[in-house]
């Protein structure tokens, strides 16, 4: 599913720099990201999408080398293949929560809004607890609620990869726990992948796999191969 | 392309405050100036028609403006009077036909017009309801004043005072409604017309009073009878109304060749008559003056457009000043919707479409702009006759 080597980004007029030499995900995983703030965890999730594009090195995402497509074959296969969830929800406040969850087709004329897709938004609503609120504006929802819109809209063109950032960080702890459960029932009913970044210690327990950004770059600084674990969130608590 | 207008319509519909007040900016920046040039453009249709219908005026010496204010718009007291033998001048051994016009009184307000029978048929006036003046105290209601004051045939107006607080002045005179003319969309809808021995008799040149011959020696109206010079006193009967019965005792002092007429209409029968007539004042040395209204009101539009044209320029100042302000508010919306337009860009939406998406934004508010402007526009040239007819009956 995802495949990066040697990856070098810097950020224009900063000293920042993400190194990671190798990192492999195979369709299906849930990897956490953790690490302290910018360490380039988001930085990251933007190379996977296609939004940045490496310095050096390769981002293979879904068989697809995201640097060596056109920008609009790379909106492309964003739409296609990606799904997103932010730390802020970033609903739309002046559309009404089915509006928000077909935002994508609104907004991309190679996404063609039928009656199947409509129905499959108001199911997936359903399934989030959301059927009653169907025309409510985001407003008017309570921010767990926020969240499961915007769950919604990332899982309704059906992606391959789902990248989400912070996004249980704005969410009391009964929130947080609902809205990943939620997050990977989804995935797994379409063997779709989750890479979640976090500072939330707390969550890492139903992840395959953490990856940890302060030992990559010291593990880079040391010269070493990355080193990942998979299951070892016990360890890590 | 129907998704971003879409998101267009329900954005400038969610924020319907800030929709209208940008929708109201551009209309009152767009049609404030062209409600004045529709109104500029009645104005001269309207004033330039009604003087071309009158080819001259003769009347007092002075403001010529005033003159054709006085003959057209029925304007009490913009001209001094002339006498009446003036309009015996003018007629000049039939070179024209001369008509009178006396403007000096108000009946419930509106103008009391004192003339002759041949001004209704210049005009085209015809009475829809009864007939013309025919006896004096009759008088004949434009379309308006009978709408307004809810007068017909039959009823009675009353001539205002000429000054209210002179109690020994001339007393008002009730007017018979002898006829209702037809609605014309000119000055002669917002008059009342009499003969212009009426006119005089509202003035107090003319009056009727009891017949003190027929009175006896010891009546208390007479102070003396001696030698066939009859003296009265204050008690004789002074008649407010003008009958059938009290008619024949209504007389005139003085010579009515010197009676007043505000000014005098003159057709002249062809050109060359009316080239001997100006010829005539031109070379006159008499107090008077022969003027072509419609030279005189085109004059007066030259004013206008320049006045106009300053207007023009402040509206077009007005308008970039709007305009720019328009941007700042379209620049800062961005600013504030930059991350809505970033989740949108992440989501997989093109830059065009987001630019797509702001045009149609505009183009709603525009469009509806648009909409209240030649909605505004189509009511503005709907009344605009009114508007202006009001204006310059107002003027009066």
């Amino acid at each position: 599913m995802i495949q990066i080597e040697d990856l070098r980004f810097q950020y224009p007029r900063t000293e920042f720099m993400l190194q990671l030499p190798q990192l492999a995900v195979e369709s299906g995983e849930k990897i956490a990201i953790v690490g302290p703030s910018g360490c380039g965890k988001t930085t990251l999730l933007n190379l996977l999408s296609g939004i940045a594009l490496p310095h050096s090195g390769t981002v293979k995402v879904c068989g697809e080398e995201v640097s060596k497509l056109t920008d609009a074959a790379r909106r492309n296969f964003r739409i296609a293949k990606i799904g997103m969830v932010f730390q802020q929800f970033e609903l739309v406040e002046y559309l009404d929560v089915l509006s928000n969850i077909l935002l994508p087709f609104s907004i991309n004329s190679t996404l063609s809004l039928s009656s199947e897709v409509r129905a499959k938004a108001a199911e997936f609503a359903g399934a989030m607890g959301l059927a009653g609120k169907l025309g409510r504006k985001s407003a008017q929802l309570s921010q767990g609620e926020q969240q499961r819109v915007a769950i919604c809209r990332a899982l309704i063109t059906e992606p391959e990869l789902v990248l989400a950032d912070e996004p249980t960080g704005n969410l009391d702890p009964d929130n947080k726990r609902r809205i990943l459960e939620l997050i990977f029932q989804l995935a797994e009913k379409k063997h779709q992948t989750v890479m979640v970044v976090t500072h939330d210690m707390g969550i890492l327990s139903g992840f395959d796999r953490v990856i940890d950004f302060e030992q990559i770059r010291v593990a880079t600084v040391a010269g070493e191969n990355l080193e990942t674990r998979r299951g070892d969130m016990g360890e890590q608590e | 392309m129907m998704g971003p207008l879409q998101l267009a319509w329900k954005y400038v519909f969610f924020h319907k405050a800030k929709s209208l007040i940008l929708i109201a900016c551009i209309v009152l920046t767009t049609i404030l100036p062209v409600a004045v040039k529709l109104l500029v453009w009645q104005f001269d249709q309207k004033i330039v028609a009604r003087a071309a219908s009158t080819p001259s005026i003769v009347g007092a010496k002075g403001s010529s403006l005033d003159l054709v204010l006085s003959a057209l718009y029925f304007k009490q007291g913009a001209a001094d009077p002339v006498p009446y033998s003036e309009v015996e001048r003018a007629r000049g051994d039939g070179l024209a036909t001369a008509i009178p016009l006396h403007c000096r009184f108000t009946a419930m307000g509106y103008p009391v017009v004192g003339t002759s029978l041949e001004y209704f048929g210049y005009r085209g006036l015809e009475a829809v309801d009864g007939s013309l003046f025919v006896s004096l105290g009759d008088c004949v209601v434009g379309h308006k004043v009978a709408e307004m004051l809810s007068v017909g045939v039959g009823d009675r107006l009353i001539s205002d005072r000429d000054n209210v607080l002179d109690l020994a002045g001339q007393s008002p005179l009730k007017l018979n409604v002898a006829g209702v003319l037809g609605a014309s969309r000119t000055p002669d809808d917002w008059a009342v017309f009499v003969d212009l021995k009426t006119a005089w008799v509202i003035q107090g040149l003319g009056h009727g009073h009891q017949d003190l011959n027929k009175e006896s020696v010891d009546s208390p109206v007479l102070m003396s009878n001696e030698s066939g010079e009859i003296i009265a006193n204050r008690g004789v009967v002074s008649y407010i109304e003008i009958t059938d019965e009290n008619i024949d005792s209504f007389h005139f002092h003085g010579d009515t060749s010197e009676f007043p007429v505000t000014a005098v209409l003159v057709a002249a029968h062809g050109f060359k008559e009316e080239t001997i007539l100006q010829g005539r004042y031109e070379s006159s040395e008499s107090e008077v003056q022969f003027v072509r209204p419609e030279i005189v009101v085109r004059d007066l539009m030259t004013i206008v457009f320049q006045v106009n044209r300053f207007f023009n320029a402040n509206a077009i100042l007005i308008a970039g000043s709007t305009a720019m302000l328009m941007v700042l508010v379209v620049l800062l919306s961005l600013r504030l919707r930059k991350r809505e337009m970033e989740t949108m860009f992440r989501l997989g939406c093109s830059k065009g479409t987001i630019a797509w998406l702001q045009i149609g934004e505009m183009g709603i508010i525009f469009g509806f702009s648009m909409v209240f402007v030649f909605m505004g526009c189509g009511w503005v040239w709907m009344v605009s006759g009114d508007i202006v007819e009001g204006l310059l009956v107002n003027a009066r």
